[in-house]
């Protein structure tokens, strides 16, 4: 116990005051009766020596005396001083990424990330206030601050991966958060490293507990059910392998808990492939799993989901051919895509799609739209294509956006034509000169360029056909103005690629401010941003809602890094070894005391009341 | 202390009202003195009461011989018997009767003498004596109106001393050969177990009426806040701390004690009347006791 203000006990001579003013208060009346013998015989004053006599004779001056020390010893400002012991924190983001449900010996990759887990935080020496944050699409923080290894144990053997990769930069940043709230610490990322951090300051005092590094996986990667030539439900599926070596793939299609069909794919190493199922009946009743052969299935999914698309803004889509329907069934099954044949006669660049599929024809006047041309003619004024037919085999472009899961063998070697690589744009199939498909921005325009014809190379009657239509019109879809995932801090400028009909942008924040507006003629770019938190991007033509977006601005850094290293990461800093160190806590307790003096004073008024009304 | 005498107040008007009261006897009395007043026994005066046969040893000079002529039998002639009544009055001169602002033992003195007019008027005899812890100074038997300057001179000489025991007092006086008759007790009772003395009186053949005297300060004291109560016969002090209402205390106590002291002399067959000081002497003489059927 300490006294912050101990000169406050001088006040205590004011007690010599209060017994001087009681002494010298007005003695009690004598009165002369004839007899005692009717007034209350225990009340006799040479049996009034006992304590409790005494104490009630005199408890209006104990209750004065009480009520002032009181009110001493709270001016004095005592404080409970305590030692607490500092520990630290220790974050645990554990990566819940979908590959991580492969199989791995008798369970799975996820089981030996948990296990790492627990064996990682039961080996640390010094005590730690422990939170355990599971990365994965969203992550989620499922343990705060716990310093009991019990609970710690519980909420990890609770996780559960997700599906697709883990946000990892959003997991360390709420690890740094509760870092930085706290007395320090440090982040243990229980993973296989594979994963890209862009800021290098979320990785302070982070480390990594690497965990079967490049853990295969086999994933299901598109879904698509299509009504095929010949009348009857296709399923096509895309199958996705990070295994080091080509492995054969299962790929069942059940309905009802029975197998409707299965079929064997040899996926190549981390890469892919695709199967098609025929005549499989409603897709939404059918459930696809994928497994190496022989093995338990690595990724089930119920239904059939068959697309990523976003939003519910419906996009426009025309197809100038002079034979859409080929294009007319890809785009068809995709979701929120109206789609329209028009013959290159009627083609009009004025009106109001979204999106147009060039069949071997490419307008004088280009539309205020996404364009995707297929075997532009010779011809054109906005390509450059050679006549000359190339006798190899194109190269797929690394992580092309467009050929995601689309099988390509189909193509043989001199299929179509060779386009000169425009600067706007980026090859997805190089050539010995030039490209046989590339994309950009063409003048506003989200472009895809592909030298062949997909019906003469039979692509159409396949499942990369679909698929690819579905990269493409993700990919050039003129709704999302923020093409990419874009992360963006408080003070920068956010790059959005508008709507070519976009007039205007309009930037909404969540906090209720009021919206901001671009032109979007002009804007390439948005902000910058002073305030962080959950913003909505509106395209607006004249009076019509084009699509709305929203993304997030997070919370400023010092400064900036363009880093985008691949993880480099040693094992998880040691916790300082001030975690054992105490510091002391004080607390005041002068408010409980003055309390205390105004229900003695309390009292005491109501004692006085009382012998007033006996009186 | 005042060693004055006490005034009496007794104006020729009120003497000559008291002259016209008798002091109500209801049963007799053995004294053997022959008086003025109708005895319930029969005796030897000149009133007829009644006949009856004549039985041997009857005096024979009491038959009626006119009843024999008419009837044949011989009856007698009853006569009231004439007896002496012997009146006592038996002052508390205890320190508490003298305390307050009306002193309880002057208003006794005066009830005292009015009450000894009475009694000497109607021929009867009249006794007094004073007590406290004892039974102390006596005077009498006075009779007639030529007493009454003793009898007066006797009270005005009352003076207050020690504490009181009504039960020892009373012993003593009932334990005197004297004649018994009406005695009047004049007190405030302030005695541990008091009452129980008035009882002596009734065994031994006394025709007993306690007039309790009590002043205004005794039924409502005026006590506030915190007290030192001191009690003037015996020196004990009580502290009130005023934590509680003890004048509301006190006068349960009180109510509760009249009710006892009433209760028992009902039971002892001894007339009780609460007297307060604050009523005229006069009032209670002549109207109060008279109702009471103390005076007719």
């Amino acid at each position: 116990m300490n006294w912050l203000a101990a000169a406050a006990f001088g006040w205590l001579a004011l007690l010599a005051v209060l017994l001087i003013i009681y002494l010298l208060r007005p003695r009690r009346q004598r009165i002369v009766v004839p007899s005692l013998m009717l007034w209350l015989p225990d009340e006799r004053n040479e049996t009034g020596n006992s304590f409790w006599r005494w104490l009630r004779r005199h408890l209006l001056l104990i209750l004065q005396i009480l009520a002032l020390i009181a009110l001493i010893l709270s001016l004095a400002r005592p404080a409970w001083s305590q030692s607490e012991r500092i520990t630290q924190d220790l974050v645990l983001i554990v990566d819940g990424s979908g590959r991580f449900t492969a199989p791995a010996g008798t369970g799975t990759v996820f089981e030996s990330v948990q296990r790492a887990a627990r064996e990682y935080v039961e080996g640390i020496d010094s005590p730690a206030a422990v939170s355990v944050i599971l990365a994965a699409s969203l992550p989620q923080i499922v343990a705060v601050r716990e310093s009991s290894v019990g609970a710690v144990r519980d909420a990890l053997r609770e996780l559960e991966p997700g599906y697709g990769p883990a946000d990892m930069e959003a997991a360390l940043e709420i690890g740094q958060s509760i870092l930085r709230d706290g007395p320090g610490g440090s982040i243990a990322i229980i993973s296989d490293g594979r994963f890209r951090i862009a800021d290098s300051r979320l990785l302070d005092n982070a480390g990594l507990v690497e965990v079967a590094p490049g853990a295969p996986e086999l994933r299901i990667g598109r879904v698509i059910a299509r009504q095929a030539p010949d009348g009857g439900m296709q399923v096509l599926v895309g199958v996705a392998s990070t295994f080091a070596n080509s492995n054969a793939v299962e790929v069942k299609l059940a309905a009802g808990g029975e197998d409707i069909a299965s079929q064997s794919v040899q996926v190549p190493a981390n890469s892919w492939a695709g199967v098609v199922f025929e005549d499989v009946g409603p897709a939404s009743t059918s459930n696809l799993s994928v497994s190496l052969t022989g093995q338990p299935a690595s990724e089930t999914r119920a239904g059939a989901p068959p697309s990523r698309m976003s939003g519910s803004t419906e996009l426009r889509a025309a197809v100038v051919s002079g034979e859409p329907s080929s294009y007319i069934r890809a785009l068809d099954i995709l979701p929120n895509v109206i789609v329209q044949g028009v013959t290159p006669s009627e083609y009009d660049p004025g009106a109001s799609f979204d999106l147009y599929v060039f069949d071997r024809f490419v307008p004088d006047t280009l539309p205020r739209a996404s364009m995707i041309f297929f075997n532009p003619p010779l011809d054109n004024l906005v390509f450059e294509v050679s006549a000359e037919v190339s006798g190899s085999l194109p190269i797929e472009a690394h992580n092309s956006p467009l050929l995601q899961f689309v099988d390509l063998s189909f193509l043989e070697p001199g299929e179509g034509g060779s386009i000169s690589i425009p600067e706007w744009s980026r090859p997805d199939l190089l050539l010995d000169a030039g490209a046989a498909m590339f994309h950009g921005v063409l003048d506003g325009r989200r472009t895809v360029v592909a030298s062949f014809d997909p019906v003469d190379a039979g692509m159409t009657d396949t499942a990369a056909f679909p698929m690819f239509m579905m990269n493409a019109v993700e990919w050039a879809n003129p709704l999302r103005a923020l093409p990419d995932a874009s992360r963006v801090s408080v003070g920068q400028k956010l790059h959005v690629q508008p709507h070519p009909q976009a007039t205007e942008l309009e930037v909404s924040g969540s906090n209720g401010k009021a919206a901001e507006r671009f032109d979007a003629v002009e804007a390439a770019a948005i902000g910058p941003f002073d305030e962080a938190g959950h913003y909505k991007l509106t395209q607006v033509a004249n009076t019509r809602t084009l699509g709305v977006e929203e993304f997030t601005v997070h919370a400023p850094w010092a400064s900036d890094s363009p880093a985008d290293a691949k993880i480099v990461l040693g094992p998880p800093p040691a916790l300082n070894s001030a975690s054992s160190e105490t510091r002391d806590i004080s607390s005041e307790l002068w408010t409980w005391i003055a309390l205390a003096a105004l229900l003695v004073m309390g009292g005491e008024w109501f004692w006085f009341n009382k012998v007033r009304a006996a009186g | 202390m005042s060693e004055e005498p006490r005034d009496i107040d007794l104006p020729a008007a009120f003497r000559g009202r008291l002259a016209g009261l008798d002091i109500v006897s209801r049963r007799p009395h053995d004294n053997p003195r022959i008086g003025g007043r109708r005895s319930h026994r029969k005796g030897t005066s000149i009133e007829f009461a009644d006949y009856r046969r004549y039985t041997p040893g009857d005096d024979y000079r009491q038959i009626d011989w006119n009843i024999d002529a008419r009837t044949g039998d011989l009856f007698v002639k009853v006569r009231e018997a004439e007896e002496l009544l012997a009146v006592h009055i038996l002052i508390d001169c205890s320190a508490s009767m003298d305390l307050g602002k009306s002193s309880k033992l002057d208003y006794a003195v005066n009830l005292a003498a009015a009450l000894a007019y009475v009694a000497l008027s109607s021929g009867d005899t009249v006794s007094a004596a004073r007590f406290s812890t004892r039974i102390g100074d006596q005077a009498g038997p006075f009779s007639g109106l030529r007493d009454v300057s003793r009898m007066l001179e006797f009270l005005q000489g009352s003076r207050p001393e020690g504490g009181t025991s009504v039960v020892d007092s009373l012993r003593e006086y009932a334990a005197r050969r004297i004649p018994t008759g009406v005695a009047f007790m004049i007190s405030d009772l302030l005695s541990p177990s008091a009452h129980r003395g008035l009882g002596m009186l009734s065994q031994r053949g006394y025709e007993t009426v306690v007039l309790h005297v009590m002043d205004r300060e005794f039924l409502s004291p005026d006590v506030d806040g915190e007290t030192e109560l001191v009690d003037c016969e015996s020196g004990e002090k009580l502290i009130l701390h005023g934590d509680e209402d003890p004048v509301e205390r006190y006068k349960s106590n009180l109510r509760r004690w009249l009710e006892q002291v009433a209760a028992f002399c009902g039971r002892v067959g001894v007339r009780y009347m609460a007297i307060e000081t604050d009523w005229p002497v006069e009032e209670v003489v002549l109207n109060r006791l008279r109702m009471k059927g103390v005076l007719s």
